[in-house]
């Protein structure tokens, strides 16, 4: 029932903070996208024109702030997307709960998914690049895009090659879901990741994420420890982040002070801006390390 | 000598909740986020059978979302509400409801269960098998009040005792719904813990046929034995002195409201207290006579739901705060007042 | 008339009614004493048949070969039990109504209405026939209880007679509520009407009962009128207490323990 609580409470709270927002303008198409990758990418394509609302969790880049919100993409409600009389939806199929997405079908709102999937691999982000810039007859820009991001790919990788160590690194998420904290696996997209930045993820598993225990610490000992955003933010210092979390001011992490805050929409797809943050990753767990 | 018949007591009530429903349905069907007028009902109506395919997006929102919603609203609201009579009769005790003793939340184990496990198993059985496996765990967790209730020997006729009873069945029952959520594939898990604290957003057409037909069975079949649990309040020895075979009709009583209360659960998750409220509310207001707090029942569940559901759907517009908020929000507090109100009286 | 022999009934491996055999006649007041834990409410649970012996028999007169269904049953026969409570508010009329039941299936019918008002007048509760019967003294509700148990009974079936079971019906009543609750008691005695009682107070019972039966451990210690029944040898067999019987009038006992 906690759970359960917590989960509603927060979908409700977080609701209220960005539905205050009013649209702008007159649109022809009324775009609304459910899935942060994708609102990124519609941004970094350029075609954001017709975009007119998102989901609580697309935050990039900083000024999709100002569109208004549906709804937690899996929280979802009827009226919160009608609302924004939309004419098309995109989302990742990651969406719920299930009777909204039969509910606007049988309201008869279009919407689509993107054909290349949720793969967390560079070739089916360039492959949804290229479809999306397809779709919004943004061709040569989704070209672009995609040199660069082999480009800063490319000499990630070639860094990587310099460096001896593999550092392990720890990546700890606050899941607001449950209200506790995980940690990110080797399983998980930011796993690839670490793996391109040169570095090993300290947790293995199968699922993405685990919950963050004493044992799962000190197994894993990390060299460097990333927190996400808001997990950093609610505890405010690498002091308190030592103190706070269970088992680890033993490890070399802390003790070597190496504690940072990382973005979490930078780690959790990949999309046009990966190679560039695989390279600050890479600056980021290396650094303090012996010169090549 | 002839006797004038003394004029019934509680006459005026039902056509007055009958005659607020309606009103109170029509007002909760315009409201949302796009508000929708009556020429726009009318003409969604019309076109409905006449030319469906040329409705608008605010008529296919009236006959696709909102319609079906509000008549749920009044069919879940109702059986609630009656499940809370037929327990409280069952119990001769005011301060017992399908939340609080383990129905609902063993419905709702049921319905989670066959969530994870129909999509492990690949077994679909139509519109029913969701609410017959929901009617399965409810009457599963009602046999384990009766039955820890029946060996608490002479105190078994405390309310504290039946509402202790009531809170470790639910707690085990609701772990349940937690450990499947956990374990549960993605897209179940979602749908588990969205639905866990109630909500009517996912009503259908569908789900308004099964809803209207256990309803009014149920109505109808409780009704037939309202003097018999008019005569349960004296005691279960009264009672049987009173020619009413007592274990037969707790039997059938329970299985009415097992089956209310699973399938109205098995569609919108656990909605607690609307089966305390109204009853409550109604002997406050006439009196106890089951047929009346029957009827009445049915109606004045109805419109307390309906009441519920636009709170919940105005309070944080456009999102929709689960209907379970609201009616704990209310509920809870009158609980204690109840719980309080009994102490001074009786103990 | 009803008889029985050599009822039983075992629960947790204990005999709370032991092989009794009695025997009770309509228009006569007939009264079971006895000490706590003698198996008095038992035994007239299996007499009105409320309860299963586990061995032994119940006879009614009249009882034709095949039993009676619990409806029929309930036609000829009340009973009304120690410590009736009702959680729910209810109108003193409505409860009084309920004695009726065994006779109606939908609404009441004009001679239920007239069994109601008769029983409401004669226990003088006609006054406060709207009230919420929780509102009332505990007297009161006694009263309200005591009509709509005759309610339940107030005409004869064809063929039939009738039967009351009381169990300890004066412990709420004051003493001249006692009294006269007795005397009406009395005054309603017919020979088509088997009245069976269980009384605690042993000097009501001495003054009112045409019979008597004392229970003592689940058996019948003794029986047949007050006299003989209430000697000193009797009562300080079955109470531990021996009481003077002092005899004013010659005829009924008074007992007085110091």
């Amino acid at each position: 029932m906690n759970r359960t609580l917590s989960f509603a409470l927060a979908a409700t709270l977080l609701c209220g903070c960005r539905f205050a927002n009013q649209e702008q303008g007159e649109h022809k198409e009324r775009l609304v996208s459910l899935s942060k990758q994708y609102s990124e990418i519609i941004y970094a394509l350029g075609a954001q024109q017709d975009l007119v609302a998102v989901d609580l969790s697309s935050t990039y880049p900083p000024e999709i702030r100002s569109l208004p919100t549906v709804g937690y993409h899996r929280a979802l409600s009827v009226e919160g997307l009608v609302a924004v009389k939309p004419t098309l939806i995109l989302h990742d199929g990651n969406v719920g709960p299930e009777h909204v997405m039969r509910q606007l079908e049988q309201l008869k709102i279009p919407m689509k998914v993107f054909e290349t999937g949720g793969g967390d691999d560079l070739a089916s982000a360039k492959q949804l690049v290229l479809e999306m810039g397809r779709f919004f007859h943004k061709e040569a820009r989704a070209g672009e895009l995609n040199r660069k991001l082999d480009a800063d790919m490319a000499k990630a990788a070639r860094e990587a090659q310099t460096w001896k160590k593999k550092p392990g690194v720890m990546i700890v998420h606050f899941g607001r879901a449950m209200n506790v904290y995980l940690t990110m696996t080797s399983a998980s997209t930011a796993g690839r990741m670490i793996g391109w930045a040169g570095g090993e993820m300290a947790v293995r598993g199968e699922r993405g994420m685990v919950q963050l225990s004493p044992e799962v610490v000190a197994q894993a000992d990390p060299d460097v420890l990333l927190l996400t955003d808001f997990g950093y933010d609610r505890l405010g210092s690498p002091e308190m982040v030592k103190t706070s979390l269970p088992g680890i001011s033993t490890t070399r992490a802390a003790r070597g002070g190496r504690i940072y805050r990382v973005e979490e929409h930078d780690l959790v797809y990949v999309g046009p801006r990966t190679g560039e943050n695989v390279l600050e990753l890479q600056r980021l767990i290396h650094a303090g390390d012996a010169a090549p | 000598m002839p006797v004038t018949r003394p004029r019934s007591p509680y006459g005026g009530v039902v056509p007055a909740l009958a005659v607020a429903l309606v009103v109170l349905a029509v007002f909760s069907v315009r409201l949302g986020a796009i508000p929708i007028g009556f020429g726009e009902m009318a003409s969604a109506m019309s076109k409905a059978w006449s030319a469906p395919g040329g409705l608008d997006l605010t008529e296919r929102i009236f006959l696709e979302i909102r319609l079906p919603r509000a008549i749920a609203t009044v069919l879940v609201g109702a059986s609630l509400a009656l499940g809370g009579v037929l327990l409280q009769g069952l119990f001769r005790n005011p301060i017992v409801e399908p939340g609080l003793l383990g129905t609902s939340s063993g419905a709702a184990f049921g319905a989670a269960l066959y969530f994870v496990l129909g999509a492990a198993l690949k077994f679909h059985a139509g519109e029913w098998t969701l609410p017959v496996a929901a009617c399965l765990g409810g009457a599963l967790a009602t046999a384990c009040v009766f039955l820890l209730a029946e060996t608490a020997g002479s105190h078994r006729e405390s309310t504290t005792t039946v509402l202790l009873i009531g809170i470790a069945v639910n707690a085990l029952f609701l772990s349940g719904v937690g450990l499947l959520a956990y374990v549960a594939r993605d897209p179940q898990a979602r749908s588990i813990t969205f639905w866990g604290l109630g909500t009517l957003s996912g009503a259908s057409w569908r789900a308004v046929a099964v809803l209207a037909v256990t309803t009014s069975v149920g109505l109808l079949l409780a009704l037939r034995y309202a003097r018999h649990l008019n005569a349960l309040m004296l005691g279960e020895s009264e009672a049987l002195g009173l020619g009413v075979d007592v274990a037969r009709v707790k039997l059938i009583v329970v299985a009415i409201d097992v089956v209310l209360v699973g399938v109205a659960t098995s569609f919108t998750g656990i909605i607690a207290f609307v089966g305390l409220i109204v009853p409550h509310l109604l002997r406050l207001l006439k009196g106890s006579d089951h047929r009346y707090l029957m009827v009445g029942g049915a109606l004045a569940g109805a419109i307390v739901l309906t009441l519920a559901d636009v709170a919940a759907r105005v309070l944080l517009r456009p999102a929709e705060l689960p209907i379970g908020i609201v009616t704990s929000a209310v509920g809870a507090p009158l609980f204690v007042a109840l719980l309080r109100g009994r102490r001074e009286r009786f103990e | 008339m009803i008889a029985a022999d050599g009822l039983t009934r075992i629960a947790n491996g204990r005999r709370i009614v032991d092989g009794v055999s009695v025997r009770f006649e309509g228009g006569r007041l007939n009264l079971v004493i006895g000490p706590n834990g003698a198996g008095k409410s038992t035994l007239l649970k299996l007499l009105s048949r409320l309860v299963r012996p586990d061995a032994g028999w119940v006879r009614y007169d009249g009882d034709g070969g095949r039993e009676m269904s619990l409806a029929s049953l309930a036609k000829i026969r009340a009973v009304l039990s120690q410590n009736v409570e009702i959680a729910f508010p209810l109108r003193v009329r409505e409860v009084v109504m309920m004695g009726r039941y065994p006779h109606f299936t939908g609404r009441p019918s004009a001679q239920d209405e007239q069994a109601c008002e008769e029983v409401m007048r004669l226990f003088d509760i006609d006054g406060v026939a709207e009230r919420d019967h929780l509102t009332l003294s505990g007297g009161e509700q006694q009263r309200v209880h005591f009509a709509r148990v005759l309610a339940q009974i107030w005409f004869p079936e064809p063929g039939r007679s009738r039967y009351l079971f009381l169990d300890e019906p004066l412990t709420f009543l004051d003493v001249f509520h006692q009294f006269d609750f007795m005397r009406k008691l009395q005054a309603l005695l017919r020979s088509d009407l088997v009245v069976v009682g269980v009384l605690h107070d042993l000097n009501l019972a001495a003054r009112f009962a045409d019979s008597l039966v004392l229970l003592h451990q689940g058996r019948v210690l003794a029986a047949g009128p007050a006299d003989q029944v209430l000697t000193r040898e009797n009562v300080q067999a079955a109470f531990g207490l021996a009481p003077t019987i002092l005899r004013p009038d010659g005829k009924r006992p008074i007992l007085v323990f110091d």
